[in-house]
């Protein structure tokens, strides 16, 4: 008989003095062995399921047959409902008593968290790259212009290009500190937190187990990661509240990252390494791992803190949301027996980074996730920091010191991995500063570099140079609203929506005319409810949403891995959207600036502005006037050049 | 290498009446009748798949009955109020409803013996179309993704594999985006944004000043490798968007009758385009139908479902049939699960992945036959069971693909393309 958590007998206690009447209830309500099958939950869960069912139908008597029914009958349907309801208190009060569970003497304690002043700045930081590019023989990258910096720096940090006056005042501004003043002001602007929280909250999305979105909430966990960036919330304190987290994901979006792994003890542990400490442990779940280190037994030691945790529909009459919860009565975490597969083996949890000591098995589960979480934080795991860098580094310099970024090792390969250490390891000790560790690199020679080919033989060279890399989908998405003055946020799902409903008997014969006008329409109407565009960031039907399923990458794909796809491409060429953007009609961008500009070259240099940031050069402007004296006609000419620079490898590339 | 498959979501705002569609690239006019065109593709079509096999599956979300399906248990408790009824083959009986069926079940194989674990339906969806229960570790393709990768001729310009009718489409995985399949909604109009804005004069025009900007800047300022591989997608986008195979899109120019008899419904047009597809070229088609999610009024929904997919099912296997193309071209009915052989009191059967039902034709399956059984109350495989594995061990087999070939995942773990299972015994001739 295997050893059971705390609370387990208690409630088990309260749930088996109304066995009989369960029994009962549940021949009455005629429930069906159908959850039977799911082999993974544990036998009090098929129990609360028969339970649930039997509520459910007792419920639905009493609604809609109550005179139909026998007094004895309304009795047995009522007791069926109270003992559905005594089976959630007995769940709660189990689930709150595992909070209160902290004085278990078999817990490691953890020195509080210390923080001393960095000493790595930015100059330090490009001392040590220059000695290791000049030991690599590597062509160093000239300094970038002012243009090229702003829409890098934008993109980067804010997650959309400049404006066309944001440009304007930062290259004629004659200030020697500019760069480092813009790089303060996007830092601490909003744009800064959403863009960092939609990069972690695709870091989640695209490796969830769990393929059912509404059983995450994403647009809740993307909300919950800007709030923290935008407090500059230390990313030890973030970690711990995702790992640790509990609750719906509409009132804590934390809870999102569990939900996402299905609250399973071996889905947690593989993330929670992944992400966290950029090892993939998870390799070891079925054999020790061949290129690491990693035991088989350690990934099951670490696994073993996430057991108990659960996930459930949340019990209340609100919006039908997801919740993370302690679930009494849990089986210890056992791994399978590989010599006898129909066995398997209790596990005492046990960290596998430094000489951690097993957690005794009578904790409770908030105190194993609170354990875990200090483990990984603490200020002598470097694997923490670490990982966090070389994704910092990786998206601001187009390739990481560790590629793929999420696969550091041990016994991995990187570049320059002495810079890492020595980065991370005072990042650490100055207490995980997020928006500090992005001031550091961002004032570096070294970011501000221009960029050059990954593939070229002098590509890959030890940080010489920045390296291009594809937009992710929020950004090529801001990028089209800002370059073709389209407020795409605001189009309530028109986006890419299909639309099928209305397919069938209007759409189909509508012309790409007819399709300007209503999104036009739209375009009007959401311009009349500015407030309309907070609530749709919720909406998984979002525009935004719709859009990242198109264009929306993995960020932990390598950059040169990430390539375009059809469906892109015949939405950046053909879409009514980006049509409707690039024609020069009454009220459009080019338009209006066809109508107001009757220089060609002033033209030619706003568009070249608004879409990629810059002045075309020579060479671009030589091609283009042939174009235009090619065609014959101006306005043509025009949306065909604004076609093309929209369906540019540089508007959809930070270099 | 080249990429040529994607998923798409569709726009409705895209799309443009055919004719159109036909005018804007100048083919309406070039004297080439829709009909014959295709005709005229399908002689290449062997050519442009290697191997010459082709894979239409019908997949049918939310978990089909087998009770009210292809096992039917007439008189006994749980068998419920469905009938069973004879087909061509004697000795093989299937539930009413499905009288479509009858007349083609000497080329189908229906497997009664179908067992898996999985009772949730996003999970027991990606372990049947990949043969692998998700993790976060690896995004195991799809068996379309598999096929495009394994078969699809590079050169040919629509995409290898295509997924009909909306819903989740279990994609390409760690095989990458050049196999994800490319997602038709609405068989009954063209996929979105295939329909450029202009006239083909001027599209080709744009395409030649787009490229020519893009190596006089970003090309040739740091950006050179990333601009040869977006004229790389570039080019295959135009030339999928200009090729006259896109046609195989356009169900309208077929034969009235053959379109009735496939269903006046997407389902029925859906499988009336999977052939289309599939006579152009393209490796694997997935057609989908929800609603099989029958936790209420089973009997009813059921009977309404099969008066939808009998008629597609049977005159698909016809269609290709009477073509030449049943021997080289795997048709497959499944779903993610079966449904509990006890009625629940809602008059619905709940999910049920002890054992359920799959039906197979073509492709070197042997028709006419039954394999394995299940008990007489429904509850237990009685004997053949078959795991996800085999069944996906069987596809390889009947399309010549190695299902022992491991394709390596971005972190350099070796993934097989099926791990473990067996090729069905008895279900090829």
């Amino acid at each position: 008989m295997s050893t059971r958590f705390p609370n387990a007998r208690n409630w088990r206690t309260r749930v088996l003095a109304t066995v009989p009447a369960l029994l009962a209830l549940c021949i009455f309500a005629g429930a069906t062995s159908s959850a039977a099958d799911d082999e993974k939950s544990p036998a009090d869960a098929k129990t609360e399921a028969k339970i649930k069912k039997a509520a459910a139908k007792a419920r639905a008597l009493l609604k809609n047959k109550k005179g139909d029914l026998t007094p004895e009958q309304r009795a047995k349907a009522q007791a069926a409902i109270d003992a559905f309801r005594e089976l959630q208190a007995a769940v709660d009060r189990a689930d709150a008593a595992d909070a209160k569970s902290g004085a278990v003497s078999s817990l490691p304690t953890f020195p509080p968290k210390k923080v001393e002043s960095p000493t790595v700045d930015s100059a330090k930081l490009d001392e040590l790259i220059a000695k290791s590019v000049s030991e690599a023989k590597a062509p160093t990258s000239p300094i970038v212009s002012d243009e090229e910096f702003a829409r890098r720096l934008y993109l980067d940090v804010a997650g959309r290009i400049p404006t066309l006056e944001e440009l304007r005042v930062f290259v004629t501004s004659k200030d020697k500190a500019k760069r480092s003043k813009l790089i303060d002001k996007l830092l601490a602007s909003e744009d800064f937190a959403a863009n960092l929280a939609r990069y972690w909250r695709d870091v989640v999305f695209y490796r969830a187990p769990n393929p059912n979105p509404n059983q995450v909430g994403y647009p809740y966990l993307e909300k919950w990661l800007t709030e923290q960036f935008a407090a500059n919330k230390p990313w030890d304190e973030i970690t711990r509240d995702l790992i640790t987290a509990r609750g719906s994901y509409d009132e804590n979006g934390a809870s999102a990252f569990g939900l996402a792994q299905m609250a399973q003890p071996v889905e947690m542990a593989g993330e929670v390494s992944r992400v966290f400490m950029g090892i993939q442990i998870q390799c070891a779940q079925c054999h020790d791992h061949p290129s690491a280190p990693w035991k088989r037994d350690q990934f099951h030691e670490f696994a073993a803190f996430f057991q108990g945790i659960a996930s459930r529909a949340k019990r209340d009459n609100g919006p039908r949301t997801f919740e993370l919860y302690s679930r009494p009565g849990v089986a210890r975490y056992s791994k399978p027996d590989l010599e006898d597969p129909s066995k398997s083996i209790p596990v005492t949890p046990k960290f596998f980074v430094g000489d951690a000591k097993p957690v005794g098995d009578n904790a409770g589960t908030r105190d194993r996730l609170a354990t875990i979480a200090s483990y990984i934080v603490a200020q002598d795991n470097p694997y923490f920091a670490q990982a966090f860098v070389n994704r910092v580094w990786a998206s601001l310099l187009g390739q990481g010191f560790f590629n793929p970024i999420d696969d550091m090792g041990p016994g991995r390969e990187g570049e320059s991995v002495e810079i890492l250490e020595t980065l991370a390891a005072d990042w650490q000790k100055s207490g995980y500063d997020i928006r500090g560790l992005y001031r550091v690199v961002l004032n570096t020679k070294t970011y501000q570099r221009a960029s050059r080919s990954t593939n070229s033989a002098a590509g890959r060279t030890a940080f010489a140079a920045n390296c291009p890399s594809r937009l992710r989908g929020d950004q090529i998405f801001d990028a089209i609203a800002s370059a073709l003055d389209l407020p795409l946020d605001n189009l309530n799902g028109r986006m890419v929506r299909d639309g099928a409903a209305k397919a069938k008997g209007k759409a189909k014969s509508a012309t790409p005319e007819q399709n300007a006008k209503a999104l036009e329409k739209s375009i009007a109407q959401a311009a009349k409810k500015p407030e309309a565009a907070k609530t749709v960031a919720m909406n998984l039907n979002a525009p935004r949403t719709r859009f990242n399923t198109m264009f929306g990458v993995d960020p932990s794909t390598p950059p040169d891995e990430v390539l375009g796809t059809i469906p892109q491409a015949l939405f950046l060429m053909n879409s009514p959207i980006v049509n409707r953007g690039v024609i020069a009609a009454r009220n459009t961008m080019l338009g209006d600036l066809l109508e107001s500009t009757p220089d060609n070259r002033a033209v030619l240099d706003s568009l070249y502005y608004k879409v990629l940031s810059r002045r075309p050069t020579a060479k671009e402007v030589a091609v283009c006037a042939r174009y235009v004296e090619e065609v014959g006609n101006r306005k043509e000419a025009f949306e065909d050049i604004l076609w093309s620079l929209v369906n540019s490898t540089e508007f959809i590339s930070r270099h | 290498m080249e990429k040529t498959i994607v998923k798409v979501g569709m726009n409705h705002e895209g799309v443009v009446s055919r004719r159109g569609f036909v005018q804007t690239l100048g083919l309406g006019a070039a004297g080439v009748a829709v009909g014959g065109f295709t005709d005229l593709m399908a002689v290449h079509a062997d050519e442009i798949r290697k191997k010459n096999m082709a894979c239409i599956v019908l997949w049918m979300a939310g978990g089909p009955s087998q009770m009210e399906t292809f096992d039917p248990k007439p008189g006994t408790g749980n068998g419920g109020e469905t009938k069973a009824i004879q087909t061509n083959v004697s000795g093989i009986e299937i539930a009413g409803g499905w009288e479509a069926m009858a007349p083609v079940m000497d080329k189908v194989a229906v497997i009664r013996s179908m067992s898996n674990k999985e009772g949730n339906h996003q999970r027991a969806s990606y372990q049947m179309h990949t043969g692998y229960a998700p993790t976060s570790t690896v995004k195991h393709p799809g068996f379309g993704s598999i096929a495009a990768a394994e078969l699809g001729d590079p050169k040919f310009d629509l995409p290898h594999a295509v997924s009909i009718g909306g819903g989740p489409v279990f994609g390409a995985g760690m095989l990458g985006v050049a196999y994800e399949p490319f997602l038709v909604a609405d068989p009954l109009r063209l996929p979105e944004n295939v329909t450029p804005p202009v006239a083909a004069p001027r599209f080709s025009r744009r395409l030649g000043l787009l490229n020519r900007l893009d190596q006089a800047g970003f090309g040739s300022n740091g950006g050179y490798d990333r601009v040869l591989e977006h004229q790389s997608i570039y080019r295959q986008t135009a030339g999928m968007v200009l090729s006259p195979r896109i046609n195989a899109f356009d169900i309208e120019s077929e034969d009235a009758k053959l379109r009735a008899a496939y269903g006046q419904n997407a389902f029925g047009q859906g499988c009336l385009l999977a052939r289309r597809l599939v006579e152009t070229g393209v490796t694997f088609v997935e057609v989908r139908l929800g609603g099989w999610d029958t936790h209420d009024d089973n009997f009813n929904r059921v009977k309404k479902l099969a008066g939808t997919v009998a008629p597609a099912f049977s005159t698909l296997i016809q269609d290709l049939s009477s073509r030449g193309m049943l021997d080289r071209t795997l048709v497959v009915w499944m779903g993610e699960f079966g449904r509990t052989p006890k009625i629940n009191p809602k008059g619905g059967r709940d999910h049920f992945p002890r054992v359920f039902n799959v039906a197979l034709a073509g492709g070197g399956v042997k028709g006419g036959q039954v394999i394995g059984s299940s008990s007489a109350d429904g509850t237990e495989v009685k004997e053949n069971p078959v795991a996800a594995t085999d069944l996906l061990t069987s596809f390889c087999h009947s399309m010549k693909i190695d299902p022992k070939k491991e394709n390596m995942s971005p972190i350099g773990r070796p993934i097989k393309i099926v791990d473990g299972g067996s090729v069905v015994k008895g279900l090829f001739a």
